[in-house]
């Protein structure tokens, strides 16, 4: 029995090695080189076996496969558990199973396992284009389920496609049906979260270099949408982290601080934000951030920002963040307001935290700074004094800036003079606290790409920004950019990618108009896609559907589902039923149908007793219950006579039947009296 | 209690699906089930939807009620391939008791679409099913084996016409009666002996009632003219009326195989011999002629001689 093995039909075997390509190659970019060597491998050993060159491995083999892939999963991955680790056992068991094909049996588990890897594709992508990858999936899955349904050998392949399709495209608005009205909820139970894979973004601490590395990048951050009014692209600065220690290379979040997160939900929260988010002060941004996955806690927001979105909070130094960290797509809402009192003066404790430096680093920026208290009396004067430094020093900002040595801000300040943002913001900062002055570097990102089509700004990795945030006695803590002092085309106008990137292909692709519309519409799709399809959650269901059925009861979404896939089934129902009908009467019996129909209406002659009638017995028994017409059915008989014996039925009813049929359609009924 | 059930089932499906020679698959004669691959299918969609609400992924969410709008328009789409067929019993090819006959059928497609891999086989068979695919309109012929168990008539049991198709998540079935059965001759066994007499005289073996100069030839009514003589007894005697017996030349007496030439065996065991002589005239071009307590058939050879000799022998009456 183990020889006898099963042949996938000739006119269904490509389809399923389609599927099988197209099921495991996101996989393949995704996931690590081995799987990139066993698909193709795979992939042409079955064909060999196909066409008879090569034997199904036998038992053992498939072990020692299974144990190899087994071993290489462990490999890549350490583990078994998780998104990564256990999505790549199953493509690996699925691509080994098409050489596991003894019985018909195998390939329809195979092609039912088929959808299952179809739908871990979507763990990794989730963009539009995904979908449509998938829907072809799906189309190839299913034309070659059908296929292995298909025993007759010398059936064409081409059908398979056919029919697929047919089904895909009538499931298509049921699906959509049930997207919209299925309930959703939350998570039946806690899934490990995606570790391991590093993600692009910020980090926790600030060393010197780190957000030049970010603006090569093009991975989008998040996307915004703005109610009403849109803040000036300069005044753009999303808050991500605080950071206020320094160890003389690397700024990061005081340790003791570092997660703690004041929740409107537990702890009380500081006046402005309950003012803000009682609608006691008017906003003056509200805005709704579209948040890709971080894998870290903290969101980026304005400066004084508040939301109501559960799970959101505060961080160290009015930073908003989230409970746990954003390992899925986020959606949260926020409001800004400059608040109106005066903020409460710095503790003395605050105060040493905030002008400490280690000691005995940076001597010339303690030079400096000395230099610049002697010559200005209040603090406002002192910052002002220290950008003037920076714009008449011979500044730059170049794309490779040179590196630093010991003495990071020292090299920078007085050697190199060039750098990114996080070396001006870092040397900024040092030297406003070695003059004593509260300071602190915020990093982030600046600006954004406005969308003029969607109404929405997107945030991409390269808008990754850091600037420093000084304490002003009247004013609290204020903003203070010596970037967009050096360089303020970098603020002023959109930051780009082409600005930020010395490939010469990605300038032209970042820099071409023709390009950036293009782009400009893809974004638009991306977005629209987020908003409307992946952010659909409990509460964007609730309000559409409020709006379409008004107060929702259980009973009434499930009636409203229902009565909904029934009206989309319906076509597909009726046109069922239409082409099952059977064998359909021909022409002649068709026509003769037709005079019995008219006996009975004009001389009410029971439709049974005409039945099994030849014409002429028809017509003699019109002359009988309906006189008045036996002229015409003598007519008619006669002209059935050839039409009877014809070789072929004719493909319509001769034009002298037609006219018959007029004149007797026309006529009174019978006054004849019934037998 | 398991008996009663079947014996339910069976009268209902009677009442439902009475028998006719030819039949079209309307909607009350076709049942759909889910198959074994239509649960593992529901349990992967369902799996997704978990996953989906796990991870809070829209997109899975997506995909699960993708895969089950997908199965519930699998549904309507195995029940189109099965609907509006048309089968239509044929004929059969008899065969003798403990071989396979054959039923024939036509399966003709409806006019308007394809009907693929649909399948035949009997009700209770373990046998594989024949599996054809129609285009519109297109009619084959489908010959199923039965096996034949008894002389005569057998009835195979309701024609169980199936259809996977497309997609192999449901299964669409029908259980027709065709009003049809297959013909069974008698299972052929040797005889030692001939069941006529001049062989037999020749041999020397056992003797005759009839023997005499001329070979027995067979029996013709009793008319006036006849000599009592001549009148066969033994038939009078069974009380199957006045015969006359007719002899005819050894040569030409031989041809004819007789019921009665046999002293010893039952019914079931005479016409096995009998059968076995027909089937051994007509591999050696012998013509010959077969007498039965219930009636005969005219000497001759080929063909038709043998297929109404083997007629006359399956359905002789049993007791």
């Amino acid at each position: 029995m183990a020889n006898v093995s099963y042949q996938v039909p000739r006119h269904s075997f490509y389809w399923l090695l389609l599927a099988a390509l197209f099921a495991v190659l996101p996989h393949a970019f995704y996931g690590g080189l081995w799987l990139k060597v066993l698909l193709p491998l795979v992939l042409l050993w079955r064909c060999r076996i196909h066409v008879g060159r090569a034997e199904m491995p036998n038992k053992w083999l498939r072990f020692l496969l299974m144990a190899v892939v087994l071993a290489l999963v462990w490999r890549e991955n350490g583990h078994f558990f998780g998104t990564e680790a256990s999505s790549q056992l199953l493509v690996g068991a699925f691509l080994l199973k098409l050489l596991e094909m003894q019985r018909q049996r195998d390939a329809y588990v195979f092609l039912v396992l088929g959808y299952f890897v179809a739908a871990t594709v979507f763990l990794f992508y989730q963009g539009p284009f995904t979908a449509f990858y998938v829907l072809l999936l799906l189309w190839l899955l299913t034309a070659a389920l059908v296929g292995v349904n298909v025993p007759t050998l010398s059936w064409s392949g081409r059908s398979h496609g056919r029919s697929s399709a047919v089904i895909l495209l009538q499931s298509i608005p049921i699906m959509v049906v049930l997207f919209i009205f299925v309930p959703r909820f939350g998570p039946l139970w806690a899934i490990p979260s995606s570790e391991g894979k590093a993600k692009t973004g910020m980090t926790d601490s600030l060393t010197l270099g780190a957000i030049s590395e970010l603006s090569e990048s093009t991975e989008l951050a998040f996307r915004v949408e703005f109610e009403e009014a849109r803040p000036p692209q300069s005044a753009l600065y999303w808050r991500g982290l605080v950071l206020s220690e320094f160890d003389g290379r690397q700024w990061r979040q005081p340790h003791r601080i570092k997660h703690r997160l004041l929740l409107p939900e537990r702890q009380s929260m500081p006046v402005w934000w309950q003012q803000l988010t009682q609608r006691e002060v008017a906003a003056q941004y509200t805005y709704r951030v579209l948040l890709e996955p971080t894998g870290e806690s903290w969101l980026y927001g304005l400066s004084h920002s508040a939301s109501q979105t559960p799970q959101v909070g505060l961080a160290f130094g009015d930073t908003l963040a989230r409970a746990r960290p954003v390992d899925e797509r986020f959606v949260y809402e926020a409001q800004r307001a400059k608040p109106k009192e005066v903020p409460e003066a710095l503790t003395e404790k605050q105060r040493d935290h905030y002008v400490h430096l280690p000691p005995l680093v940076e001597p010339k920026t303690r030079q400096l700074a000395a230099q610049l208290m002697a010559r200005q009396s209040t603090t406002d004067a002192l910052v002002q004094g220290a950008l003037q430094w920076f714009l008449d020093e011979p500044f730059s900002c170049p794309l490779t800036p040179p590196r630093t040595g010991e003495h990071p801000n020292d090299d920078f300040l007085f050697g190199t003079q060039s750098g990114f943002c996080e070396h001006f913001a870092s040397a900024f900062a040092v030297l406003m606290r070695a003059a004593k002055v509260p300071a602190r570097v915020v990093v982030g990102y600046q600006g954004g790409e406005w969308n003029p089509r969607s109404q929405h700004l997107s945030v991409y990795q390269y808008h990754a920004h850091a600037w420093v945030e000084v304490w002003l006695p009247e004013q609290g803590w204020v903003r203070v950019d010596p970037t967009a002092t050096v360089a303020p085309e970098r603020i002023e106008q959109a930051r780009t990618a082409a600005q930020s990137s010395n490939s010469a292909v990605r300038a032209m692709w970042y820099g071409n108009r023709l390009i950036s519309s293009l782009r400009a519409q893809l974004d638009w799709i991306e977005f629209n896609w987020q908003r409307w399809v992946l952010n659909y959650d409990e509460s964007q269901q609730n309000r559409f559907l409020s709006g379409l059925l008004g107060h929702i009861t259980p009973a009434k979404l499930a009636y409203s589902l229902a009565v909904l896939v029934f009206i989309l089934l319906l076509p597909v129902l009726v046109w069922t039923f239409w082409q099952t009908r059977g064998p359909q009467r021909t022409h002649y019996q068709e026509e003769i149908h037709w005079l019995r129909l008219l006996l009975h209406r004009k001389a009410r002659v029971p439709m049974e007793a005409t039945a099994h009638l030849s014409p002429q017995q028809l017509a003699n028994m019109a002359s009988l219950y309906w006189p008045e017409a036996a002229h015409e059915f003598e007519q008619w008989a006669a002209a059935m006579v050839p039409w009877l014996y014809a070789p072929e039925a004719p493909p319509s009813v001769p034009e002298d039947l037609k006219r018959i049929r007029k004149t007797l359609a026309k006529l009174p009924k019978s006054k004849a009296e019934l037998p | 209690m398991k008996k009663q059930l079947q014996e339910r089932y069976r009268q209902w499906l009677s009442w439902r699906m009475p028998a006719a020679r030819k039949q079209t698959l309307k909607q009350r004669l076709i049942f759909i089930v889910p198959t074994g691959y239509g649960f593992l299918f529901i349990a992967v969609a369902f799996g997704i939807f978990i996953g989906g609400i796990n991870y809070q992924n829209n997109l899975l969410l997506g995909l699960s009620f993708f895969l089950a709008s997908q199965f519930v328009l699998v549904i309507l789409a195995t029940y189109r391939n099965l609907a509006g067929l048309v089968v239509e019993a044929q004929g059969m090819e008899p065969n003798f008791v403990g071989e396979q006959g054959r039923l024939v059928y036509a399966v003709t497609a409806r006019d308007s679409a394809a009907q693929v891999a649909i399948g035949l086989r009997w009700r209770g068979s373990t046998a594989a099913p024949v599996f054809v695919s129609l285009m519109p309109k297109e009619s084959a012929k489908v010959a199923l084996p039965i096996a034949l168990r008894e002389r005569g008539w057998n009835a195979p049991g309701r024609l169980v016409i199936f259809t996977r198709y497309p997609m192999g998540l449901l299964r669409a079935w029908s259980q027709l009666d065709m009003a049809q059965s297959c013909l069974a001759w008698p299972k052929p066994v040797e005889t030692p002996h001939m069941p006529f007499s001049g062989e037999a005289k020749a041999d020397g073996a056992e003797q005759q009632w009839w023997q005499g100069e001329d070979e027995f030839y067979g029996l013709r009514e009793y008319t006036d003219s006849d000599s009592p003589s001549q009148v066969d007894w033994k038939t009078y005697a069974q009380g199957r009326g006045l015969y006359v017996k007719e002899f005819v030349s050894p040569e030409a007496s031989s041809e004819w195989l007789d019921w009665d030439s046999f002293q010893s065996g039952h019914n079931e065991q005479r016409l096995r011999w009998l059968c076995y002589w027909v089937l051994k005239r007509e591999r050696e071009r012998q013509p010959y002629g077969l007498r039965l307590p219930n009636g005969e058939i005219p000497i001759g050879l080929g063909a038709e001689q043998k297929q109404q000799a083997l007629e006359a022998l399956a359905l002789f009456p049993k007791r």
